[in-house]
Order: C-alpha cells, then structure tokens, then sequence
C-alpha cells in the first residue's frame, strides 16, 4: 500500500522530473509574450515620445537587457507571484486573476462534472447493450456530438434557451445568490454537456468494450455477477485509468480554453475574457501572468493524476 | 444410481448470421451428481464452447442451435433468461477458467475476491469469510494463506492464481465445476498437483466435475468417465478404464497413442495424427475425422456414421477397433 | 503506400454504405470549392444583391443578411476559405508529423528523440486556445497566423503515432538488411518506415481536417481568425449577434455547411480506420469481430 512518506516522495520525484517541461512551456510562453511580442514601449509612450523617453522606459521594462536575462527574469517573477499591473487598466495582475478565477470555476465546473459523469453513463449503457439499437443510436448521437462546433452548441442553446425560450440570461454575469448562479450557468453548463456526449462518449464507450470483452469479466460473469456490479466494480473499475487520464488531462484546456470562449461570448469577467482583452488590447503582464500558470496549472494536473492512478491500480505501485 | 444433474442433448453452436457453419454439431451429455466427466479433444473440437454453453456464456458471436437442450435438474435452460442463468452461475456450477493469470479482477486482492463471493453466495460474515477463506486456500496446499488474502493478481505465479480460482470456485459449493483447459497454462509438476487437489476436493465434497483438457493423460488420472470430441461431435464416450483399454474410436486410439506413459517403454515412439483438423466450415461429408483416418471405409466419406451404443459406451464410428 | 494499396482502400470504402456517403458529400464540397476558386459561383459574395434581411426566395435561397449580402453565397465562398485553411494544415502537421515521429522513433532515446519528446511536451501542455491566442499575439495580424497556430499544435499527435511505430517496425528484419546494405538512417526512413505508416497518416490527416475546420470557426468567432475574406466562423460570428434580434439565416446556413462536412469526415475518419485496421478499438469494432 502507499503510505504518505512514499506518496511524498513520489511527488517530489514527479515535480522534479516535471522541470524540463516546466522550462519548455515558459520558454515558449517568453518568447511568444515577450520576446517576439510587440514592444509595449511605445504603446506606454504614446505619441512622438524622446528617445531618452524610449530608453529610460525600455530599461524600466528590462526590455535592453539579453534574451536569456529577460527570461531569467520572467521566470524569477513568475515563481514568487511577482506578476506586475495590467497595462491597460494599472491594476495589479495578481488581483485580476483572484477576482477572475473563481467565476470561470463557478461557471466551468458544474457543466465539466455533469458532462463527465453523463458521457459515462451513456458510455457504459452502449457499451452493455454493444452491437444492439441502443448503441447504435447513443454511438450515432455521439458522432453528431463532436460534429458540432462548440461555438455553434453554445450559439443555438443561446438562441433556444435565451432567445426563444427566454428562459435563461442571454449574457452578462450578474451573480450573488443560488438562484441567480443557477440561471447563468445553465446555457453553458448545456453546452458542455452536449460537447461531452460526443468526444467522450465515443472514447469512454470504446474503453469499456474492451474491457467488457477481457478474461476477468466474463469470469465475474462466470461466478454469476450481476449487471450493476459487473459494470461498476470489474468493467468502470478496470478502466478507471484511461478514464481519468482523459478526465484529469482536460481540466487545464478546458479552464483555458472552454473560458476564452464561453466569457468572451457572453461577456462574463472570468479568467478567459481578461486573456481575450489582454490579447486585443496588447496587454503583456496578464498574458504572460495566465500563459505562466497554465504550465503550472499542467504540471499539476499531471501529477495529481499520477498520484490517483497508483491509487486505483494496484499495478501501478510496483516500483 | 445418483442423481442426474445436467442432460445435454443435441447441443449446437452456429456462427450468428451464418446457418452453415456448426462449431458445435449435436452434442448429447450427461452428469450425475458427483461424477468426474473428461471431456478431451483438440484445440477447436468445440469442447470449450460445450463447457460454456452450460453456464449460458457462448461470446456474442455465437449461438445455439435449434436442436439444442440443456436441462439442470430437469429444468431447460435453453432460452433462459439471464436472470435465470445468473442465478446458476457461481451457485450451482462453477467455472475455473483457462487463462489464471487474466481470469482475476486485477484491482482487487484475493481475499477481497473470494469474501465476496462467501458473503453474497453462503451469507458468510467478514469474519467466517475470512476463515473460511484461509481453510480454502490451505486444503490447496497454500502454504501461507493469510499473506495470500491481501496479495493483488499481479502479485502471483499461474499457478497460485490457479489455486485462488480454484478455492473461489469451491466458496460457492457449486453442485457442478467446469474446469476449462486449466493445467495448460501451467507447468508440468504444478498441473499435476493442482489436479490432484482438485479432483480430491470435488470428491470429498461431492461436487461432479466436467474436466476440459486436449490431455487424455489427465482425464485417465482423475475421471470416471471419458467422452472425446472431434470437430465439434462427441465421436467416443466411454467409462475410462473401457476407453484406454480398449478405444473403440479410431481418433480415440490416436489420441492415446499421443499421451507419453512414463512407466512404459521410453523408446516407444509417441503417435501422431496425420493431417490437419478441418475447417468448421468446410466439414468433409461423412466422418469428418475420415480423411486423417487409416481405417476408412469408403461409406465413411460419403455416410454419417450414427451413435452405436454398446453396455455402458458408445461411439461414432462405421469401423470401430476391437 | 502504393497506388494498387490505395486504390484497394477507396475501392472498399465505397464498398460500405457511410464510406460512399461520406467521399460523396466530401466531393461536393470540394467541388464547391474549386468552382470558388475558378470564379464559377460565389466569388461576388460581398455584392450587395438584395434588400436587407430578405427572408429565403427563389432569388436568395437562404434570404440576405443585414448589407443585404447573399448568404448562400457566402456560405458558398465560405466552402473554399475552410478548404483554404484545412488542407495545407493537415498535409503540412500531417508531413512534419511524420518526419519527426519517424526520427525521434528511428533514434529512439538518442538526443533527437529526446528533444522532439520535450517539444511535444511542452506544447501539448499549453492549453490549445491559449496557444492560438499568444501566437496570434505576438504575430499580430499576420496572415498566416492562424495556419501557424493550427500546424504547430496538430503534429505532435501524428508524430507521437507514428513515433510508436517506427519504433516497432524498426525491430523488423527487412529494416536489418537495408541497414546492412548500406542505406542511410534518412532513406531507411523514408523508404522503409514512411510508407508502412500510412494509415497512420491517413487517418490523422483525415481528423487534423476536421479539427482545423473547427478551430477555424472557433477564432474567426473570436476575431482572430480569418481576416479580410468570408468564413463560416465569421458568418456564425455574425449570426450570433444577429440571433438577438431574430435573424438566424447566417448562423443556422453556415452551421449546417459546417456540420455536414464535419459529420461526412468524422464519419470517413471512421470508416477509414475500419479498412485499414479492422482491429483497432474503434466504435464499430466489434461488430466485424
């Protein structure tokens, strides 16, 4: 069994061997943001600036030093949460994303866990009655799932929902009770679900029938093992590696990636929509400050699920 | 005369979508409470499929024919519902599987394994489960059961997981095992043991067996009875003593023929069977054992040699051996 | 792959049901695209045609959007800019995939192994979008951004596939002898392992498509994807805001061309992977089995 020394350990050991993907995602988050981005010097200036202006604020920026000083200092900044203030807005970027951050959660999460757990669920009646109608239609519903952009899912549900039905806000983030949460949340939380049914489903389903067609179950089924316990404890509880590897793995792309989308379109002040503005407004420290923590926020999440996959496989433990 | 426990007749096993085909083509079989029953023959003679078609677990890809009759206890089992054969399934007969090192759930440990089984099937609690497991696991000669309980799959050699399989099989005092092929992934002196614990155990406890094996050596060892399948027929049946003395069956003597005897003559050289076994789907008319068979008659190729009957035996065979 | 193997592939594909529709209505579409390309149809897309927001005629088939712009025919232009933007993304990620999955695999654990892992590390490891976002940003406006972005993120899964490969296939003996008789490790590559990871390609080239049809939408929604021209992302850009007030011409045109193509090549994707590994863990796998 693990025991908590070992669980350190092993850790400290994955956050080590973690270190040159940690030098490789700043690297090109440096570059991109700094090295090769637009020199903000000028957009700080203003217009006809004196060239004793332009130095004087280039040294400010560090921008005169060498590429490898500039980059000692980003990640030196980046460690101790030093992030600088928006250029844009003067605020301090630190307090940006503590004041972002937790609306897109509260607006990712609930659509993330509901889409997982119901894909799972399709996943697994496909894959009992495999070959049947059943999974015919739930494999068919899945492939028109993922043949739908995102943006189109979350569009129409707008249209539907917002618009038609007018049920639900159509943008705008304007949350301090349950209730109000709930009624902003809804649109969104839909979408990720109808975008889960399509790509997990079909990659849920797939583990499952592989093994629902191993040696162990059809021995469970041998001893007599109901449905129920079949599925749970020898087919779900068998596969729970790919699972949630595939589960765990799409946390950081969907913060990022699933908030840039939804905040920008509905306009709510998460983490996504001060990365668009940051990006159409040229707004160097929030950008690098989001590109920085989402390496972190990968490092993590690879390590978390190491961490739960020795847990759930006994395989795995062996050193 | 003890009860009968399980009548099979006319078993069949078709492809789905494909009435040509017959993997298995009219098997009749019957066990006795108590009995020790081989079942030999080569690797796609259909005796695994005959073996799994009893616990209702044929793959997806296969089904039973029309013909096809199974009863337990005098109850048909054919067309059951899954719910009934559930109830069957690791009550009434048990399976030990071919392949001991996949069969086991790799996520869980022994003990939890077999715990639940005593729980669910014997109404066992933890702690009797526990003992009971212990006492299971040391009568197959484990020598440290406890450490055995909190061990993983992956953990154990083929032949402790054989054992583990084994003491499962007996927590759920089934009436009948089926045991599949399940010296073959092991080596020599570990098959000959478990057997041996095995056959032991199923006599002490009254439990028939249905021993599948391609070794006819084994079923002389530990059965009372011996039927020999050959593309997917029964084509000999006989008490085991009847059988190796004298094989009525051609492809029965060149099975025998095949088994090395320690305690005879080592220079004697071990048979083979000429030829190969035919396609399931392309059966030679007539016997289909005919073409690798050196005493064919003519009628043999062209007539399905029906079932002679004969005191306590019988056999497929237009000319049988005296 | 050879041309006899190849045409063997499209011969079973059409064969099946779904293989058929799906090359048929991908032939359409190319079709479309290609009449774009040589002026036949939809290339005065930005011709005020009509009144504004007519609803669907004879004459506007799918109605006008609010400059009074046809929106078949700009769903219709629409068809070449995704092909424009799909087709060197997935034939490019698709080369570079198999150029460095075949090196990294062919000198497995060397330095150039190593490196390439870590450069696919590292960019898997940054959120997709965010990536776009921050070429784009440190692009500025470029016209091929958006080309750059997609190439930059699609090989890594084609190279990791067909990486694995190599690596197999390296261990056969046919790669001892050529390497006896005195080839280079780069025609070994290019000779020998390449073309025995076809359907590798083809199938990630297939589904590379795709994605690059999405993620086009997704940032011409943004506004930072295809600029100065029609696409489906800006016309659904559009449609968005257009919903509000009640028109949904644009969006439900332009989702529908986007979804039947998307569909025809998930579907082909599928059927694809199904002729050329009839083992892999795919959907319908089973069903063969």
């Amino acid at each position: 069994m693990t025991r908590a020394p070992d669980l350190l350990v092993f850790s400290l050991r994955k956050l080590a061997g973690a270190m040159p993907l940690i030098v490789g995602v700043t690297l090109i988050s440096f570059l991109l943001t700094v090295y090769f981005g637009p020199d903000p010097t000028h957009a700080l200036l203003g217009k006809n600036p004196t060239a004793a202006e332009v130095a004087q604020l280039s040294a400010e920026l560090g921008r005169d030093r060498s590429a490898p000083a500039q980059y000692l200092d980003y990640l030196r900044r980046l460690l101790t949460l030093d992030l600088g203030h928006s250029m844009v807005t003067g605020e301090p970027v630190r307090a940006m994303l503590a004041r972002t951050i937790p609306v897109s959660l509260l607006l990712l999460l609930p659509g993330f866990v509901l889409g997982t757990i119901l894909a799972l669920v399709m996943a697994a009646v496909a894959a009992w009655y495999r070959g049947g109608w059943v999974d015919r239609m739930i494999s068919g519903v899945s492939v028109v799932g993922m043949s739908l952009s995102f943006v189109v899912i979350l569009i129409g549900l707008q249209a539907v929902f917002g618009v038609w039905l007018g049920w639900f806000p159509v943008r705008g983030w304007n949350v301090t009770t349950l209730p109000q949460y709930l009624h902003h949340v809804a649109v969104p939380t839909l979408a990720f679900i109808v975008a889960s049914l399509g790509y997990n489903t079909r990659f849920f389903r797939a583990v499952l029938v592989a093994e629902l067609n191993s040696d162990q179950v059809r021995n469970a089924r041998a001893f007599g093992a109901g449905p129920v316990r079949l599925m749970l404890v020898h087919v779900i509880g068998n596969s729970l590696l790919p699972i949630l590897t595939r589960t765990l793995f799409s946390v950081p792309l969907l913060v990022l990636s699933g908030s840039l989308l939804i905040e920008s379109h509905f306009g709510i002040p998460g983490v996504g929509k001060i990365t668009f503005d940051a990006v159409m407004s040229g707004d160097q420290p929030v950008l690098m400050a989001v590109v920085g923590l989402s390496a972190v926020l990968f490092v993590i999440t690879v390590t978390v699920t190491d961490l739960l996959c020795r847990l759930v496989d006994p395989r795995l433990r062996q050193e | 005369m003890p009860e009968t426990l399980l009548r099979v007749s006319g078993l069949t096993v078709r492809l789905r979508g494909n009435a040509e085909t017959a993997l298995v083509r009219g098997v009749d079989l019957e066990m006795s409470a108590g009995e020790m029953l081989g079942l030999a023959g080569e690797s796609g003679s259909g005796k695994t499929l005959t073996g799994l078609s009893m616990l209702g677990l044929l793959p997806p890809a296969l089904r039973l024919g029309g013909t096809s009759s199974i009863r337990w206890l005098g109850r048909e089992l054919v067309g059951s519902r899954e719910r009934e054969w559930r109830g069957l399934r690791g009550r009434d007969i048990a399976l030990i599987p071919q392949h001991p090192m996949t069969a086991l759930n790799p996520v869980s440990t022994v003990g939890r394994q077999l715990a639940h089984l005593l729980k669910t099937r014997r109404g066992l609690d933890r702690h009797s489960a526990r003992a009971e497991s212990i006492g299971l696991l040391r009568r197959l000669a484990i020598a440290e059961p406890e450490g055995l309980l909190g061990r993983y799959p992956h953990e154990l050699s083929g032949g402790t997981c054989q054992r583990a399989l084994i003491a499962m099989a007996l927590a759920c005092r089934p009436r009948l095992i089926i045991a599949d092929e399940i010296t073959s992934a092991l080596d020599v002196t570990t098959q000959a043991t478990i057997l041996e614990q095995l056959t032991l155990l199923c006599r002490e406890t009254g439990t028939a067996l249905l021993l599948i094996t391609h070794d006819l050596g084994l079923v002389a060892r530990s059965c009372d009875r011996a039927a020999v399948m050959y593309c997917g027929r029964i084509v000999e049946q006989a008490p085991v003593e009847d059988l190796y003395a004298r094989p009525r069956h051609p492809y029965t003597a060149a099975l025998l023929a095949a088994v090395p005897v320690l305690d005879r003559d080592v220079d004697r050289p071990l048979g083979t069977i000429e030829g190969q076994v035919p396609d399931p789907a392309a059966l030679p008319p007539g016997c289909a054992f005919a073409p690798r068979c050196a005493q064919a008659l003519a009628r043999c190729r062209t007539d399905d040699p029906g079932l002679s009957v004969e005191a306590d035996r019988g056999y497929r065979c237009f000319a049988p051996l005296e | 792959m050879s041309t006899v193997a190849g045409r063997r592939v499209l011969a079973q594909l059409i064969r099946r049901p779904l293989g058929l529709l799906s090359l048929g209505v991908f032939a359409a579409y190319a079709l479309i695209a290609v009449g774009v390309w040589l002026g036949w149809w939809g290339s005065a897309w930005f011709e005020l045609a009509g009144p504004m927001w007519a609803p669907p005629s004879p004459e506007h088939w799918l109605g006008t959007n609010r400059l009074g712009q046809d929106i078949l025919m700009r769903a219709v232009a629409s068809t070449a800019t995704a092909f424009e933007i799909a087709v060197p993304v997935a034939l490019l990620s698709t080369l570079i995939g198999a150029l460095a999955g075949g090196a990294a695999g062919y000198f497995s654990h060397g330095w150039l192994d190593e490196f390439l892992l870590w450069l696919m590390g590292t960019l898997d490891a940054i959120p997709f979008y965010l990536l776009v976002v921050a070429l784009a940003f440190a692009l500025q406006g470029h016209a091929w951004t958006m080309h750059l972005a997609m190439i930059a993120v699609f090989w890594t899964t084609t190279a990791r596939l067909v990486r694995a490969e190599t690596q197999r296939i390296r261990e056969l003996p046919y790669i001892d002898a050529a390497r006896v008789s005195g080839l280079a490790p780069a025609q070994i590559i290019g000779r020998h392992i390449l073309p025995n990871t076809m359907a590798i390609l083809l199938v990630q080239g297939t589904l590379v498509f795709i994605a690059a049809i999405k993620v086009e939408v997704v940032l011409s929604f943004l506004g930072i994807g295809t600029q100065d021209s029609i696409s489906w992302g800006l016309m659904i850009a559009e449609g968005a805001q257009e919903i509000l007030i009640g028109q949904y011409w644009n969006f439900i045109a332009a989702s529908l061309f986007l979804f039947v193509l998307v569909m025809a090549f998930n579907l082909l994707a599928d059927q694809l992977q199904d002729v050329l590994d009839p083992r892999s863990l795919d959907a319908r796998a089973h069903r063969h089995a």
